[in-house]
């Protein structure tokens, strides 16, 4: 029941020559919208139509085969491509490195890479034929000799007349020293490794040791070397443990992967 | 179980207008914030939509290209508007059900401009190319947070009402603002952490994104409009709801389906291959809380056309609820594995979004501010042509985006399918669906326009002061309620 | 204090008990976020350092060389030196290869395949 004491506070919002007492009294008039609002009623009780039942069946059946043309939809190997994702290393599972391998194929794969990067390809061509500006390493007694003469080739360049494959070169300026663009003894044995044993070149891996062992030998002179001045003074293999075609490597470090680590 | 309706005492009319008065300046804040970005949020929608058949349309203002005016569109339509028109709806709904009036106006209000303010900044870095890109959730990261939080200051109120009501019936309408409120902060708090604040895999984001862009509307717009329609039924028709039963079985079936559906959009992707077949099965099975609400609501009202039709909150409420029907039979229908390979990248699934947030929701919520306005300004709406351009344009555009959306995408499927012809005859084919979905925006600008004119008026305080609604097909210059008159006048109406 | 159902402890409770209902989830998922991480690196991620140090590189070199005025200086003058595009005929169109289809009757060479 209406409370005549909160006239103050029923400050209505309307026009001022509206009496405020006037049109308290009509209380309902204050507030038509809500008085002639209707009350809500407790909920009928009808049951679930038996329709509404089937339909939903239908429905859910429906649902069910889209569900259904997922196939197997847990099962992995369904859905990802054979070979997608790398098998687990042979160290263990949940062993995640990069898998090694054999010392040959890991080294004349990252050589190649060198050898690109180094742009040897640029003037001994990508197949190692050589041409207008130099010679082939193909079937290069140079390349598949002594490893000492090939490592001081690389690391000071040559210049003057040189045999190779029974033909004479004879390049004005020469080969430059390409030990920056080599650069490490990494490097440059993936690289040696690569140029002895590409394009039916049949060589052995020079291991990091032995392009250690190369780099110290270079620092002993400069400039470019000649023919004559490697067959007279380089003409032996770099020293340094041998290593087995198929030893484990890592790919990244090219060192086997049972060496302790440096 | 159906007694004789419209025994109003004082004390209920009493509480009614207190709780009202209690409400009134967050309620009509949020509504008519919420429908000045309804019309920019189609303003940008009408330009994003030209911009997908005409690239040159406006291409000289950079800020509104075609990415950016699209999530700029999306973005104030969803968080400028139905975010706004849903919380109004709520805090509205919850206190009258609960018949407590609201303590925490102010906080309330301030939390509304504060949601206004974040949204207004989001917009305009999205238009200035530093949205973050994820499908409506394109607001800068550091803003979602706030969002957050400006959302419990304006709804935890309403779960305290809740929890302090007078013992006794607990209301269908009160199942689904239970729900909705707090189905939310789940979905933008895991949307947030997952998107935006972990650093999982990229992937996974964009999952959780799908799932959020459903869940905003399944589970809490959704559950709002339904709310409403749940109390406006029964309100002004008088008549219990139909049945509880039928209630209780669409309640739950739209709690256990609303949460899987959402990665459907990404069925190929490289996701957890369950994902995207549960959602495409949730979306085919939408069509049981849909075929069982409509069932409720729609027989609810029956034999009482006259009163649907001249009603405006039934009439837009009963459309909605007509339209969430049809949502139901197309989301069924589009979302099986042959359907979703053919309308994947197109048009169908931004027809099957417009349905929802502007079909169901947005009339749903017109129906309740058609209600609510009233009551809270306790002034009648100015105009009944108003509302009726506003509810024919709005249906006949509505129809035209969704027809033109969806034939567009198939024909836009089936095109793309084709891999004898060249993209570009796809895209000619479909064009000119896209002109029919600009067009429809076109119409539904000045459909929202009339609206939110008419509703600042309202805002202003200018409404019609009178005893009696404004009723649309006012046949009788005789109204049912009596001769019309001023507010002072009333000792001659009864109730 | 009023003992019915709606009474300031009621109020004070059920607002600090909705919020934590609310933040469960987020409070949850901060819990469980860190343990199911797990600590696997993937190979992927192995080979992305490698790749991310060589990006860096190239890309502080790239900023580093960049000059910016130089490149702003040129932009501008481009609009105003003169277009290099030859003016029609003033070039000789270069014959065609000899016995190629087309040197006999451009008419009877193959339609381009558009």
């Amino acid at each position: 029941m209406s409370d005549h004491s909160s006239t103050s506070e029923m400050r209505p919002d309307l026009d001022e020559n509206i009496n405020v007492a006037q049109a308290h009294e009509a209380l309902s008039g204050d507030t038509p919208a809500a008085s002639r609002e209707k009350r809500l009623l407790e909920n009928g009780m009808e049951p679930v139509s038996l329709w509404l039942i089937f339909i939903s069946a239908i429905v859910v059946l429906v649902g069910g085969a889209v569900l259904g043309q997922g196939g197997n939809l847990f099962g992995y190997s369904e859905v990802v491509k054979a070979g997608y994702l790398r098998e687990d290393s042979p160290l263990g599972p949940g062993e995640a490195v990069i898998p090694p391998g054999p010392a040959l194929e890991l080294y004349v794969k990252a050589g190649q890479k060198v050898y690109a990067a180094a742009a040897c390809a640029g003037c001994h061509q990508p197949t190692g034929a050589g041409g207008a500006a130099a010679p082939p390493l193909a079937g290069s007694e140079w390349a598949m000799g002594s490893t000492a003469a090939l490592s001081q080739i690389i690391l000071h360049g040559v210049t003057g007349p040189i045999t190779v494959a029974g033909k004479e070169y004879n390049f004005a300026g020469g080969m430059q020293s390409m030990e920056q663009g080599v650069g490490g003894a990494k490097n440059l044995a993936a690289l040696m490794t690569y140029v002895r044993n590409s394009w039916g070149n049949q060589g052995s891996i020079v291991s990091i040791e032995m392009a250690k062992n190369a780099l110290e030998l270079a620092k002993g002179r400069s400039g470019q070397t000649t023919a004559q001045e490697l067959k007279a003074s380089y003409d032996t293999m770099l020293e340094g443990a041998e290593l087995a075609p198929d030893t484990l490597v890592d790919p990244k470090t090219l060192l086997p992967i049972d060496a302790p680590a440096e | 179980m159906s007694e004789t309706p419209s025994t109003t005492d004082i004390h209920d009319i009493e509480l009614r207008s207190s709780i009202d008065r209690s409400l009134r300046h967050p309620v009509m804040f949020f509504f008519a914030s919420g429908s000045i970005w309804l019309v920019l949020g189609i303003l940008l929608g009408f330009i994003a939509s030209a911009k997908k058949h005409a690239p040159e349309f406006l291409d000289c203002i950079s800020w509104i290209d075609a990415g950016k005016v699209d999530a700029a569109h999306l973005s104030a339509l969803v968080y400028g508007w139905g975010c706004q028109a849903a919380f109004g709806m709520i805090i509205w709904l919850m206190a009258r059900l609960t018949r407590k009036e609201c303590t925490a106006s102010g906080i309330i209000l301030v939390a509304g401009h504060l949601w206004n303010l974040i949204i207004m900044v989001g917009i305009v870095t999205i238009l200035a190319g530093q949205g973050s890109g994820v499908t409506l959730m394109a607001f800068p990261s550091y803003i979602w947070v706030s969002l957050l939080v400006v959302y419990l200051m304006i709804t935890l109120w309403s779960l305290v009402q809740f929890q302090v009501r007078d013992a006794g019936h607990v209301y269908v309408s009160q199942w689904y603002l239970l729900a909705g409120l707090l189905w939310f902060p789940w979905i933008l708090g895991s949307a947030i952490f997952f998107v935006f604040a972990s650093e999982g895999h990229p992937l996974m984001a964009a999952a959780v994104a799908a799932w959020f862009k459903s869940g905003v509307f399944l589970l809490f717009l959704l559950p709002t409009a339904l709310a409403s329609a749940y109390y406006l039924a029964p309100k002004v028709t008088g008549r219990p709801v139909y049945s509880y039963n039928v209630a209780l079985f669409g309640f739950w079936a739209l709690a256990f389906l609303g949460p899987w559906a959402g990665f459907q959009r990404l069925m190929g992707a490289p996701i957890p291959q369950f994902l995207p077949y549960a959602g495409a099965a949730a979306m085919v099975l939408i069509l049981i809380p849909a075929l069982a609400v409509g069932l409720n609501i729609l027989k609810t009202i029956q034999d009482q056309k006259e009163l649907a039709a001249q009603s405006p909150s039934l009439r837009f409420t009963t459309s909605g609820i007509v339209l969430f029907i049809i949502f139901g039979v197309l989301s069924f229908g589009l979302n099986t594995v042959p359907a979703i390979k053919m309308t994947q990248f197109s048009y169908t699934g931004y027809g099957l979004d417009i349905l929802a947030i502007y079909g169901v929701f947005s009339l749903c919520a017109f129906g309740a501010i058609y209600f609510i306005v009233p009551r809270v300004t306790r002034r009648e709406w100015l105009s009944s042509r108003f509302i009726t351009w506003h509810f024919f344009l709005s249906l006949y555009a509505v129809a035209s985006i969704v027809c033109c959306a969806i034939i567009g995408g198939i024909i836009q499927g089936q095109g793309m399918e084709d891999l004898s012809q060249p993209f570009g005859t796809m895209a000619e084919r479909s064009s000119s669906y896209g002109w029919g979905i600009t067009i429809a925006w076109a119409f539904l600008l000045v459909a929202n326009f009339v609206f939110c004119l008419h509703l600042l008026l309202m805002w202003a305080r200018l409404g019609r002061r009178s005893s009696h609604p404004t009723l649309l097909q006012n046949h009788h210059p005789e109204s049912p309620h009596g001769p019309e008159g001023e507010i002072d006048n009333i000792g001659s109406v009864n109730a | 204090m009023d003992h019915t159902r709606d009474n300031p402890l009621k109020r004070f409770t059920s607002f600090w008990l909705a919020l934590l209902l609310v933040t469960t989830f987020a409070i949850g998922a901060l819990i469980l976020w860190p343990l199911s991480h797990g600590d696997v690196e993937t190979v992927a991620d192995l080979k992305a350092v490698d790749r991310l140090q060589v990006k860096a590189e190239v890309q502080k070199a790239q900023t580093e060389n960049l000059n910016a005025e130089a490149l702003a200086e040129a932009l501008a003058n481009a609009a105003k030196a003169p277009s290099q595009a030859p003016s029609p005929g003033s070039m000789a169109v270069p014959s065609l290869a000899p016995e190629s289809v087309s040197a006999e009757d451009p008419a009877e060479s193959p339609e381009p395949n558009n």
